[in-house]
């Protein structure tokens, strides 16, 4: 079946027009926290692609930057503005090691249509990671744990010994990791994650290699492409990242292949970030093409478009729209999802996050048209 | 400002679900015998290796992304050939206490815990439905339970 030109293009255009909405507005990057602040991610994340344990300067950025108030880590006083800040509890034990965490404890209500019951309610598996951060030759060698502890047993989905050049202009890591793709956005149920592979639930093992040059960013890793599963194939993924960052706006392009001789998977993606006065926009495009699967050839188009609305000192509000074509030689398959969730975060290391999500799908599958309102509390430092 | 922001909603708006025309609750094209989302199992599904990968995993599992493809979730991909490797007495990586399926025990095993959703472990499988009848869950069920051969 051929699918009707239209809704292809009308997804592309969405993409083309938050791109070309970012590229002429006047300019003025979670990624929305990197394209708020105009920062690279390795300024506040260990991991130069981001996500994970938090450097010193992200610590204090996230204590001092993000609450709507602070308290004195050592009375538990109120701070009062325009009063020096309190000191910060960075995790660092000293210049050689240091610790992070992120807690996530999710409440959830599901509306599914047609379906008996039609409500769920349900305290989610708490999300838990650990990090550590060793580093026996400061800014040179770094040696890197991220521990997921819950839920479920403790499983490993980072660790890798970094090398980087004195000036950390290039550096070379080897071990298990997230391989680069695409914007690493907190979501890992967004269909641009899913389809891709590229969630925080897909780690995988092999090499990567980076530079961080002026406003430029590069990497390329090689990798097992099993997921984190027994290598079965002699073929390997290899997944590339570049992003020139600039103070209100950025670009990046991704590329993937994961060759094996049996089912061979191509990936491409296109992402970019402005800030606007106090909205900081995000787009991104990603294709998919599998060969070699039961039903031959598939392509999938996935889509999202984000604004960040900073009401005010420590209140986000996010509102996302995701499209999805889970086979682009089908009509009438496509989903898409609106989200819109208020972030708010009190006090240091402390996030609250309440948000609706409708999903639209195909009027016979229930779930794919189920609305999902949840309570999160995020907890990090 | 005010008039991207407009434009931008509206071609938003504009792009919609699909409709479903001529597709299974998988969102795939309907062919006959096709199993999933029917409330019956697959005719012919046997509590074999070879007829469930045909029957159900290729047809329900196997999406480019989920469980099927080079790329996929946890290690686990479900095509032809890669399923037994993947699932008889293999942990989970989530939690090496979940054996995927333990030949011989269909109620300790992972794989129908996930398919029936008594497991509070991620998602109840397949990953936004339509979840599996529970007669092709069953079958499922015998061929662990007679010791999940190859």
């Amino acid at each position: 079946m051929k699918r009707p030109a239209i809704t292809s293009a009308c997804a592309l255009l969405a993409a083309l027009l938050a791109a070309q909405l970012i590229a002429t507005e006047a300019a003025l990057a979670e990624p929305y926290l990197a394209v708020r602040t105009g920062f690279k991610c390795m300024v506040c994340h260990v991991n130069p692609t981001g996500g994970g344990k938090r450097t010193e300067f992200g610590a204090i950025y996230g204590q001092t930057a993000l609450p709507a108030s602070r308290l004195d880590l050592e009375t538990g006083e109120s701070v009062p503005d325009g009063a020096p800040d309190p000191a910060p509890f960075t995790g660092k034990v000293n210049n050689h090691l240091g610790f992070g965490a992120d807690l996530r404890a999710n409440a959830r209500a599901t509306f599914t249509p047609n379906t008996t019951p039609s409500q769920a309610y349900a305290f989610d598996p708490v999300r838990a990671q650990v990090y550590m951060e060793i580093r026996p030759i400061v800014d040179r060698l770094t040696i890197y744990l991220d521990e997921r502890v819950s839920p479920g047993a403790a499983t490993n989905r980072e660790t890798y010994a970094m090398l980087s050049t004195k000036n950390r202009e290039w550096y070379v890591k080897a071990g298990r990791m997230f391989v680069p793709f695409g914007l690493r956005i907190e979501d890992d149920t967004a269909f641009i994650r899913q389809v891709t592979a590229t969630s925080f639930n897909s780690f995988d093992d092999g090499v990567e290699g980076g530079m961080e040059m002026g406003p430029w960013s590069a990497y390329v890793s090689v990798t097992n492409g099993a997921g984190g599963g027994t290598e079965t194939n002699r073929g390997k993924l290899i997944s590339s990242l570049a992003t020139y960052v600039q103070p209100d706006w950025r670009v990046g392009l991704s590329a993937s292949v994961n060759f094996n001789g049996t089912t061979d998977r191509r990936m491409q993606g296109a992402f970019a970030g402005l800030r606007t006065g106090i909205v900081s926009w995000l787009a991104s495009a990603v294709r998919v093409t599998d060969e070699g699967t039961p039903t031959g050839r598939v392509t999938q188009v996935a889509t999202l478009a984000e604004g960040n609305v900073e009401v005010a000192k420590g209140h986000n509000l996010k509102l996302t729209y995701e499209f999805l074509d889970p086979n682009t030689d089908l009509s009438e398959d496509q989903r898409e999802r609106y989200s819109a969730v208020y972030e708010y975060s009190p006090i240091q290391f402390t996030q609250f996050r309440l948000g609706v999500r409708k999903n639209n799908g195909i009027p016979q599958n229930n779930a794919q048209n189920a609305t999902e309102v949840f309570l999160q509390w995020h907890a990090f430092f | 400002m005010r008039g991207w922001i407009s434009a931008f909603a509206l071609v938003l708006g504009a792009c919609g679900a699909g409709t479903g025309d001529g597709l299974d609750p998988n969102g795939r094209p309907i062919t006959p015998g096709a199993g999933g989302g029917s409330g019956f199992a697959p005719p012919g599904l046997a509590p074999t290796l070879d007829s469930i990968q045909t029957n159900v995993f290729s047809v329900n599992c196997t999406v480019p992304g989920c469980h099927g493809g080079g790329t996929v979730q946890f290690g686990l991909r479900l095509d032809p050939g890669f399923s037994y490797g993947n699932l008889v007495n293999v942990a989970s990586p989530r939690d090496a206490n979940l054996v995927r399926v333990i030949p011989g025990n269909p109620d300790a095993s992972f794989i129908v815990q996930k398919l029936e959703g008594t497991q509070t472990l991620g998602d109840r499988m397949p990953d936004f439905g339509p979840y599996l009848p529970q007669s092709t869950i069953d079958v499922i069920r015998q061929w662990i339970a007679n010791g999940a051969p190859q």
